[in-house]
């Protein structure tokens, strides 16, 4: 199972328009390729205490 | 190794339902690239009861309906037959052509009950598991706005031309994934009540505790009123197709109505006419029956002949008195004999047909009429005569239509048709009236606790939020969620602009080949389909001027691209698959299926669609194409037994049905003439 490449592109192109880490885009992709595969490795909480670390207001 | 997942369903099988209790394979030809099956069955037989049941199968219904929605669709399947208590549908199906699936949807019509039993590959002949089990890979992407799409009945393509149903975009979110990212911010919207209640627990702020209760009363209102909106979007656009039918059927109605008013007009007209005819063919003929002589030669002849005695006894009045007086007075009669007294007697008895005013008045037309009759009336007579009868037949016949015209207004129907209008008026009424009035209501301060405006409870959830978030040290944290669900938002609304550019870049360049007589590309899928001509002149669905055949294929072709995106590929169902198309659309739609689809293809077609279709579908395919065939084993259609026998089609295997297999015997199944008993 693939995302589609204009959901993967787009977060890339909102992360950096908006000056946010690179990191905070990784972390959503790999989120939703697991969520795809429907593994479900990612720890929800341990990503979303990553985004918030990362993310600027 | 494959990168994808395919499912490929290899037969069904069906008990106690409207269809008849037969089993369907359907080959798996894995050497090949493409698996197409067409399914042909008359129409009534059960084509869209056996994609529901296809459909439901692949997705639990109890999760997803109410229990009044389970009993409508039990009863819209259930067998008419009221002594069967329930009814069992299996789908096998194979995922990545290894692992054997078998799900089974039991309708329960005594209790209005739907179960599943499911057995996995591995699980092997162990038996059923109860309840609905998927692959695991795909349980999550398998929901029934996907299998709606996958299984698709083409007669309701239009609703992807409705504005309202906003259905293009929620196909094109599900289908391509956009909705993960939603799943992303449900994920950050829980971790930050966690947070809080964490904090909660160490502020031990009571109020705050009755704020957060408040808070996720208002979400959960949110959610169902929401879901409501959903639903009565849904029936909206339902409701509003069926007036629809429903004029057009009454239109129809009036229409021939106005046919029938102009015939009962001109049947009237005709009716008349031809009992007037028949009147004065009547008179005319009673005018003959009043002179004899023109109905017989032998009347006619006596006629001639006493003119001629009377012509030859030139008795004139004036001198015929005193004649019979000398004759009774002489001692002999005019021919020598001895005058008798009983000649005499008879002589005096007799002269008064012959002398009296009144005699005369009477033997003289008579004398005239024989005289002056011309022997050609006979003939006119019996002209007359056989005129008679024509002008009755033609009165008769008049009698007849003008009964069939006056006859045929359908006035029962279009009493029901009214009511119905009348009926589905005011249900549609109370839907519109809810979603503008209330669901779409401005924020009021207010509003009841438990309003169902959007507005109010979305207000009152946001200012909720802000003083839980301050109240439990949340703010920042309130914020930078805020901020990640912003921009996870903002990803979805330009992907989706993205994919649906893709999508329609995708369809358009298809347009040259499947349209190739009358352009027509798609301007736009936001939230519809709206069309657009070579010349970029709008065409938004068939009110505004494209036609249905149009529509139709280029909603064909927009399942087809979309569910070419995701790298699963999931059997594509088709009901009436050419339904509204004619010939050319018939045979270029079957040109891009067997060009475009990479998955599993079934065609649940009727007889007539084979028609353009099938043929073309054999010849790009080099036949490589599944044909099978099932129908009622009805007694009362010999035909279709007898045909079977002639394919050697095994027509003991099930009690009430036959299913046959092979592209002879499909090419030859031929319902009108079947039918004929």
């Amino acid at each position: 199972m693939k995302i589609d490449n204009n959901i993967i592109q787009t977060i890339k192109e909102k992360v950096e328009e908006n000056n946010q880490s690179k990191e905070i885009s990784s972390i959503l992709i790999k989120w939703l390729e697991e969520i795809d595969d429907g593994k479900g490795n990612t720890d929800p909480n341990k990503a979303i205490e990553t985004l918030i670390s990362r993310i600027k207001l | 190794m494959q990168n994808y997942d395919e499912i490929k369903i290899t037969g069904w099988t069906y008990k106690g339902f409207k269809t008849p209790d037969v089993s369907v394979n359907i080959e798996d030809k894995q050497d090949k690239k493409t698996n197409f099956t067409l399914f042909q069955m008359l129409s009534g037989i059960g084509k869209t009861t056996t994609l529901n049941l296809l459909r439901y199968c692949f997705y639990d219904l109890n999760k997803h309906l109410s229990k009044s929605e389970i009993q409508n669709i039990i009863e819209e399947l259930r067998s008419r037959d009221p002594n069967i208590d329930h009814g069992e549908f299996e789908v096998q199906f194979k995922l990545n052509s290894t692992i054997n699936y078998r799900i089974k949807i039991i309708f329960d019509y005594i209790l209005k009950e739907i179960n599943y039993e499911s057995n996995s590959g591995d699980s092997g002949d162990k038996g059923y598991f109860p309840g609905h089990k998927m692959p695991d890979t795909l349980q999550r992407f398998i929901t029934p706005e996907f299998v709606e799409k996958t299984f698709f009945d083409l007669r309701l393509a239009n609703k992807l031309y409705n504005a309202e149903s906003g259905e293009t975009d929620r196909t094109i979110r599900k289908l391509c994934k956009i909705d993960y990212l939603e799943e992303i911010s449900n994920s950050l919207e829980k971790y930050k009540i966690q947070f809080i209640k964490k904090n909660r627990g160490k502020l031990r702020d009571k109020d705050l505790k009755d704020k957060e209760k408040l808070f996720e009363k208002y979400k959960k209102l949110l959610a169902q009123v929401e879901e409501k909106a959903k639903k009565f979007k849904d029936k909206k656009y339902k409701l509003s197709k069926k007036l629809d039918e429903i004029k057009e059927e009454k239109t129809k109605i009036e229409n021939d109505r106005r046919d029938i008013q102009n015939k009962i007009r001109n049947t009237q007209k005709t009716l008349d006419e031809k009992n007037e005819n028949l009147r004065l063919a009547f008179e005319e003929a009673y005018d003959y029956l009043k002179n004899p002589m023109s109905i017989n030669y032998e009347i006619l002849n006596q006629f001639i002949n006493f003119k001629e005695k009377l012509d030859a006894w030139q008795i004139p009045k004036s001198v015929g008195e005193s004649f019979f007086q000398q004759l009774v007075d002489g001692e002999k009669c005019i021919c020598g004999h001895e005058m008798t007294d009983k000649m005499k007697k008879t002589i005096n008895d007799n002269k008064i047909f012959y002398l009296s005013d009144d005699i005369a008045n009477i033997l003289g037309p008579i004398k005239t009429a024989v005289y002056n009759f011309d022997k050609k009336d006979q003939n006119k007579a019996k002209n007359c005569f056989e005129d008679l009868i024509k002008k009755e037949r033609e009165s008769s016949i008049a009698q007849n239509e003008f009964y069939k015209v006056t006859s045929a207004t359908d006035d029962e129907k279009y009493n029901q048709l009214t009511k119905d209008e009348h009926d589905t008026k005011n249900e549609l009424k109370n839907i519109t009236d809810w979603l503008d009035e209330t669901y779409e209501k401005p924020f009021t301060p207010d509003e009841p606790h438990d309003t169902e405006s959007k507005k109010t409870l979305n207000k009152r959830i946001n200012n909720l939020e802000k003083e839980i978030e301050e109240r439990s040290d949340a703010v920042e944290l309130g914020d930078k969620i805020r901020k990640l669900k912003s921009l996870l938002e903002e990803v979805q609304e330009i992907s989706l602009v993205k994919i649906s550019k893709k999508i329609v870049e995708d369809v358009n360049k298809e347009v040259k080949r499947v349209l190739p007589l009358e352009k027509i590309y798609i301007d736009s899928i936001k939230n519809r389909i709206t069309l657009k001509t070579d010349e970029g002149i709008r065409k938004t669905g068939a009110s505004g001027g494209a036609s249905r055949g149009q529509m139709a294929r280029i909603a064909y072709l927009f399942l087809i691209t979309l569910l070419n995106r995701p790298n699963l590929k999931f059997p594509f169902i088709v009901d009436s698959p050419v339904t509204d198309l004619d010939s050319i659309g018939r045979e270029e739609i079957a040109r891009s299926l067997s060009k475009i689809l990479e998955c599993q293809y079934i065609g649940l077609i009727l007889d007539e669609e084979k028609s353009s279709f099938a043929e073309t579908l054999e010849n790009e395919l080099n036949g490589n194409i599944n044909y099978i065939t099932a129908f009622n084993k009805d007694e009362t259609y010999p035909k279709m037994i007898n045909l079977a026998k002639e394919y050697n089609v095994d027509i003991n295997k099930f009690n009430n049905g036959v299913v046959a297999y092979g592209k002879d015997f499909f090419y030859k199944f031929k319902g009108s003439d079947l039918v004929k008993k």
